[in-house]
């Protein structure tokens, strides 16, 4: 079957090359060859047989071991060298007997001997033998490329993958100046993702995602998870909104024991104050400028993917952060790089870098070069993903990384709309997103989103927290008193069973542009306006850049009534 | 790296246990321990005693095995962990879904 | 004629010869006849050779003769002509005349008992 197998491969009989300087020799081994059915080459010297081989391409050799012009040993030489990667038998005709000119002929590349005088059972025996190993061989061979040009196929497939990977993913701002990272090109192929984005007020929302497993398998998850991370910070979702969405969208898609380790940051550049949901990642570690000093934030809670919705607990750890103050998030790669020894990097030897550092900017770079000079020469895992975010002064963005999705000049140009909440959807609804989305259809506001969110969530927000919470602002003035404010925020939002806020929108285009009109209604008991106003260019900045920079980005801005309600007006041209 | 399980003599309760590495290779072996056993423990026993390390993929069939015991309904311990297992399932923060001693 | 008498079976293999009339068939007298062609040759060529003192060419023509002599069955012949590819090998032409009768001798024997089996 397998010599069938050789011989259909040719389209003609199987063909063996004899090479023997005596004719009565050649005579004989040539009858008992053409009688087992296949075609016989004869040479008479090695260079006859070398160049019979190249010609003819036979399946076998036979060579006699001492030859004129070009002995055995030497023809078998370069046969072999001529056959390159396919196995062609050569099997020695000797009448030499002493054990080290035999084992020369083996070490000369033949494959085994012929005796004289010939046996024609022997000689047929061998035949067959080596015929099934170099059919067995082709086999292989074919089997090979088969496996190679898949290979080749599957390396193709996931060099498209990383790169549509790539487009989703790092659609973001990872290269601001703030920002300093490790990630493995292959990063797609370890399942480690790193997501920075601008929100559209300012500020940043950073996530590292570890999922589990390795290779495409593990990159999959990946892709919607970043989708929503940047879709919802664009549109103005708050990270509570943003976790909650991720994990949703993660435990429907991944199979049960399938998750992802991750942490998720809110950074605040204004009030200088940072949120951060952790779960399953090693402590992040938070690095104070001035103190020289380190404080971990520990993960409390279940990676992402395991809860479902309604038991996911969307609890954020508040901290202060000053300007100057370094984070840094890393996934379990970093502890846990070996070095040749078998041992582990570890957390110690991280923060230990961190201290020798002389100066701030170099605290990343010496983490860096510690886990390189610790791995040494021992295989690199490429698993080593590193973040560090710096706490920088008020970023005033506007909007470089919105898609401004353009649908022509098609959509709402004159219209207005009033859209009141009450107490329960307070509670646990941000309307923000919702009301730029609203905002954001007129066509030519688009390249304004960013200021325009501003102004509502700060409307907003003071009628929320001032109007119906009834807070007061004046904690706010340190980052302590803010975190202080915020707790106290949530506590009585959580309480609230009764108040409103009404928004009312108004848009009128003109020829060049139009006016936009924002009324924000609190069931507040409003405050002495006239006031508040002359004292607002005065307020410190932990009450918020606040009114005062509505005041800037707006044309006019009025309270009315007891001061409950307040109404901007919003001017703006075509780009 | 070996599994071995043994159920109660009620049928009740089935302790599976993990000497070496608990890593995906146990993949296989593990889920045959909960998948093939006759009764429907009530409980389930996992015990970390001879257990040197746990990976990721240990997790993962952590939670799979949950999820065949009733997912939320389910009862299952994690017990005789050493000091680095512990650590594991701590930054895991897997007190959340299983009982570990 | 009924020249020297001679055991064929002492001088060459009978199963050998069996053997090759087997596999040629009706070719066996050709076989036969290039064999007896080569060696008269190789023979000659060890003259000349012997007395030109040449062990290149003793070594190479003895060594092919002992091994298409082996492959015709023939006994006694393979190794006379391997004593004289050693005395190539080891440069030394002391005893070769002697040598080269004995093979001279003994060849005939050969002759003789492979027309024989030819017939």
């Amino acid at each position: 079957m397998n010599m069938q197998l050789l011989a259909t491969q040719q389209d003609q009989k199987i063909k063996v090359l004899v090479a023997d300087d005596n004719e009565s020799d050649r005579m004989i081994l040539s009858s008992i060859i053409s009688k087992q059915g296949y075609e016989v080459l004869v040479a008479s010297n090695g260079k006859e047989a070398l160049s019979l081989f190249e010609r003819e391409r036979p399946q076998i050799v036979l060579l006699d071991a001492i030859m004129p012009e070009m002995d055995g040993m030497e023809t078998a030489r370069s046969i072999k060298r001529s056959a390159g990667d396919d196995f062609i038998p050569v099997l020695f005709l000797t009448s030499l007997q002493d054990a080290n000119s035999l084992a020369e002929c083996l070490d000369a590349g033949g494959d085994d001997f012929l005796s004289k005088p010939y046996s024609q059972i022997i000689l047929k025996a061998k035949l067959n033998a080596f015929l099934r190993m170099s059919s067995m061989h082709s086999l292989m061979q074919a089997q090979r490329d088969e496996i190679s040009k898949h290979n080749k196929h599957l390396i193709h497939e996931q060099k498209v993958a990383k790169a549509v990977f790539d487009n989703v993913a790092h659609s973001g701002c990872l290269n601001s100046p703030n920002i300093k990272f490790m990630l493995s090109p292959l990063a797609m192929f370890n399942g480690d993702v790193l997501l920075a984005a601008v929100k559209p007020s300012g500020g940043m929302h950073i996530l590292l995602g570890d999922f589990t497993g390795h290779g495409l398998p593990a990159a999959i998850g990946a892709m919607p998870m970043a989708e929503i991370f940047y879709f919802m910070t664009n549109k103005g979702f708050g990270i509570t909104d943003i976790i909650a969405e991720i994990n949703m969208k993660l435990k429907s898609i991944l199979p049960v024991g399938v998750f992802c380790c991750g942490c998720m940051v809110d950074f605040n550049f204004d009030k200088q104050v940072i949120r951060v949901w952790s779960g399953g990642l090693p402590d992040s570690i938070l690095y104070h400028s001035n103190s020289k000093t380190v404080s971990r934030i520990e993960s409390k809670h279940l990676a992402l993917g395991i809860r479902s919705p309604d038991d996911f607990n969307t609890e954020l750890q508040v901290l202060e952060m000053a300007k100057g103050d370094r984070l840094f998030i890393f996934s379990d790669g970093i502890s846990e790089a070996l070095n040749s020894n078998g041992e582990m990097f570890g957390e110690e030897r991280m923060i230990n870098a961190m201290r020798e550092a002389e100066v701030d900017d170099k605290l990343f770079s010496n983490v860096q070069d510690s886990v390189t000079a610790f791995m040494g020469d021992s295989e690199r895992d490429d698993d080593i993903t590193l973040l560090e975010v710096k706490m920088v002064g008020d970023f005033e963005l506007l909007n470089e990384h919105t898609n401004i999705s353009n649908a022509g000049q098609k959509g709402p140009k004159d219209w207005s709309m009033q859209y009141e909440l009450g107490a329960n959807t307070l509670r646990d609804f941000n309307p923000l997103p919702l009301m730029l989305q609203i905002v954001m259809e007129v066509p030519g506001l688009r390249p304004y989103s960013g200021q325009i969110y501003t102004i509502i969530a700060e409307l907003f927000s003071n009628a929320l927290e001032h109007g119906v919470l009834g807070l007061d602002s004046n904690i706010k003035d340190t980052a302590a008193g803010f975190i202080e404010y915020y707790d106290e925020r949530t506590r009585e939002l959580e309480l609230l069973d009764s108040g409103f806020v009404r928004f009312n929108f108004t848009h009128r285009s003109s020829t060049d542009g139009g006016v936009l009109i924002v009324r924000l209604e609190d069931s507040g008991s409003g405050f002495d306006h006239d006031d508040k106003l002359k004292l607002g260019l005065q307020r410190s900045r932990y009450s918020g850049r606040g009114l005062p920079l509505v005041q800037s980005l707006t044309d006019s801005m009025k309270y009315l009534g007891v001061g409950n309600a307040v109404e901007v007006t919003y001017v703006w041209q075509y780009d | 790296m070996t599994i071995e399980s043994f159920a109660s003599q009620s049928g009740n309760e089935l302790t599976i246990s993990i000497e070496g590495r608990f890593d995906f290779s146990a993949h296989q072996e593990f889920r045959d321990c909960y998948e093939r056993v006759n009764a429907e423990p009530a409980v389930y026993i996992v015990d970390l005693n001879r257990t040197t390390y746990l990976d990721s993929s240990a997790l993962g069939m952590l939670l799979l095995l949950r999820d065949h015991a009733g997912g939320d309904n389910a009862e299952v311990s994690i017990v005789n962990c050493n000091r680095d297992v512990k650590k594991i399932l701590t930054i895991s923060n897997f007190e959340q879904l299983f009982s570990i001693q | 004629m009924c020249g020297n008498m001679i055991d064929t079976s002492e001088v060459v293999k009978t199963e050998t010869i069996a053997e090759l009339k087997e596999i040629l068939a009706e070719d066996f007298g050709i076989l036969v006849t290039t064999y007896l062609e080569d060696a008269q040759l190789r023979i000659k060529k060890l003259q000349l050779a012997i007395a030109a003192a040449d062990v290149a060419v003793i070594k190479a023509e003895a060594h092919s003769l002992k091994g298409s002599s082996l492959n015709l069955g023939a006994i006694s012949l393979p190794e006379l002509c391997s004593q004289l590819e050693n005395c190539g090998i080891n440069e030394s032409l002391e005893g070769t005349p002697a040598l080269f009768s004995k093979i001279q001798n003994e060849f005939l024997r050969v002759e003789t008992a492979l027309n024989l089996y030819a017939s």
